[in-house]
């Protein structure tokens, strides 16, 4: 296994039991993703982006094959270790903007801090929100936020910890277009700035053209690539 | 992270105030009625208990010269239930030895139910029994000669001032004042004698030995057939109040579990992003039982200051401070069972997969 790719996922599959029969999720799918690469997962609903990001992320453990990172085979950790190896190497931006809701924007960009006893939380975090431009929203609770100032702050928390990977479910799919645009360009911008890999899954094809991979599901299984060299 | 744990305590309980206060009144509610309950069942079997009892209703019998050091040492003695120091002596009645007690005090058990007359007050007075009157012929208002057993003095002679009523239950010993036994024996041979009565649920030879443990000179007499059957009556009585305080617990344990399970899975979203961002289940478990342990308390004290009033309105004989013990005692096995009920419905919902805890909140 290539210790410098961000993640590796080695013949993944995954079987979900509907009513007594069985629905292969993810047929045997490999894929790598390499550090500072934006990678962007496109398909039909029930193609299996979902799962395989999941899958990908140590959210779900898969029936067949393994996932490395580091040099480790993830789920062959406890829960402790899986959940500590999540905090450390992974960041996670979901469709829904999942901000705790009794939490400032500050507080919630600490939580991953916090979890890895990081030295001076509230420095970092302050830091982060003046980069995605919430400096001055820092202590507003979600629910006095815009939802695309909610998803910079996810974006935030996502980043904070400068892990090797950035897990990205649908991210604008509750942003209008003029503010998804925006959003995925701070997100390219920031995850090239870390080093960090972006591993996204999106309906939205007209952000492509953003990515440096695109990646077709169909049925479980990658049916396409297309690298886009050129994009910086 | 204790302060970010704090902080998911804090959106714990704000996220779910109905939940939480419905928790609240379930607990005050369940709390009450297991206290009050099992009270009142465990008044209602003693109450059974003691009337299934003979008119002298004592198990044990010890003749010593009591100070308060040993009624002290006495009345501490586990499994006690009454404790009451009498004095009496053995007196003939033409060829019949009877017991002749002094008028005891006024917090006694024994029943003194008059027919006719009334209780001894002069030292020639005397109160008889039914059963004797009616076999020996003595009318209210005549004289009765009776001699002591344990002295060579002649016959002394009282007046009959009062007939105890035949009834079941009744005192069937003839009764005097104390300074008509002293007419009988002198005082300084008057030796006292504790009357113990049992709780039903101590063994008769365990207490003995506890009796006997004491020393001091004592001579104790065992009394009592009857014991065993109150022992078995409550016994039944004990299973039925541990019936229904078990049946109350398991009520409460599920309408809490459902309760919780309900505000987690209001939470279920946030959760799931927790677990994801690298939150370990036992992190989580923590500001859960914080939640549980503010339920309980904010319950056990509305239940301290509610249950007096209620008891007092159900007309329970209990006092307030015993209520009281019993509530704080029946507290901690609340306490217990609603921890064990959060531990296995965290356990049951963080058991969900990250994935399936965002499919489930939506």
């Amino acid at each position: 296994m290539n210790q410098h790719s961000a993640v590796i996922g080695n013949r993944i599959s995954r079987i979900f039991p509907m009513g007594g029969t069985p629905v292969h999720a993810l047929r045997e799918v490999s894929i790598t993703v390499e550090p500072g690469e934006l990678v962007m997962l496109l398909g039909p609903s029930g193609s299996g982006k979902t799962t395989l990001l999941h899958t990908l992320s140590g959210l779900e453990k898969p029936d067949q094959g393994d996932v490395w990172v580091n040099d480790i085979s993830i789920y062959t950790l406890n829960d402790w270790k899986l959940s500590k190896l999540r905090s450390q190497y992974f960041g996670f931006v979901f469709q829904s903007f999942n901000l705790l809701p009794t939490l400032s924007a500050l507080e919630n960009v600490q939580i991953p801090l916090r979890l890895l006893g990081t030295k001076q939380p509230v420095k970092q975090a302050t830091e982060i929100l003046s980069r995605v431009g919430l400096a001055e929203r820092t202590h507003h609770k979600p629910s006095q936020l815009s939802g695309g100032e909610q998803q910079r702050v996810a974006l935030a928390r996502a980043l904070v910890t400068r892990p090797k990977i950035v897990y990205a479910d649908e991210p604008t799919g509750n942003l209008d277009s003029q503010t998804s645009l925006d959003m995925m360009l701070l997100l390219r911008e920031l995850v090239s700035e870390n080093q960090s890999a972006c591993l996204m899954v999106t309906h939205n094809s007209e952000m492509t053209h953003l990515a440096h991979r695109v990646l077709h599901m169909r049925d479980g299984q990658l049916v396409e690539s297309a690298s886009r060299a050129g994009v910086s | 992270m204790i302060s970010l744990l704090l902080r998911l305590f804090h959106w714990n309980i704000l996220r779910s105030r109905l939940q939480l206060l419905i928790m609240i009144v379930a607990v005050l509610g369940s709390l009450s009625s297991y206290v009050l309950l099992g009270t009142a069942l465990s008044e209602m079997s003693v109450q059974v208990m003691e009337s299934m009892r003979s008119e002298w209703p004592y198990d044990f019998e010890v003749e010593a010269w009591f100070d308060a050091d040993l009624e002290q040492q006495i009345s501490n003695l586990p499994g006690l239930s009454r404790l009451e120091i009498h004095t009496m002596t053995e007196v003939f009645l033409y060829s019949e030895t009877i017991r002749l007690l002094a008028l005891p005090k006024e917090n006694s058990v024994l029943l003194l139910e008059l027919e006719q007359g009334e209780l001894p007050t002069f030292e020639d007075d005397i109160v008889l029994p039914a059963s004797i009157a009616m076999r020996y012929g003595y009318q209210l208002g005549e004289s009765i000669q009776l001699q002591s057993v344990r002295s060579i003095n002649k016959p002394v002679s009282f007046h009959i001032c009062g007939i105890l009523s035949g009834k079941k239950g009744v005192l069937t010993y003839p009764l005097t004042t104390y300074d008509g036994l002293t007419r009988l024996q002198p005082a300084e041979k008057l030796t006292p004698t504790a009357l113990i009565q049992l709780d039903g649920r101590t063994e008769l030879l365990t207490f003995e030995k506890r009796l006997q443990n004491i020393g001091r000179g004592m001579s104790i007499k065992t009394l009592t057939q009857e014991y065993e059957e109150a022992q078995a009556n409550l016994t039944l009585s004990d299973t039925l109040v541990n019936g229904l305080r078990s049946l109350i617990l398991m009520i409460s344990a599920s309408s809490l579990s459902i309760l919780l399970y309900i505000t987690l899975r209001s939470g279920a979203y946030q959760t799931g992003v927790l677990r994801a961002v690298g939150m370990a289940k036992p992190w989580l478990l923590l500001p859960a039982f914080l939640q549980t342990l503010l339920v309980f308390n904010i319950g056990y004290f509305s239940t301290y200051f509610l249950l007096p009033p209620v008891a007092q309105t159900m007309g329970l004989m209990t006092e307030k401070q015993a209520l009281l013990q019993h509530l704080h005692s029946d507290f901690w096995v609340f306490l217990g069972v609603g921890m064990l009920s959060t531990l296995v419905v965290q356990l049951q919902f963080l058991s969900s997969s990250i994935p399936r805890l965002f499919r489930e909140a939506l």
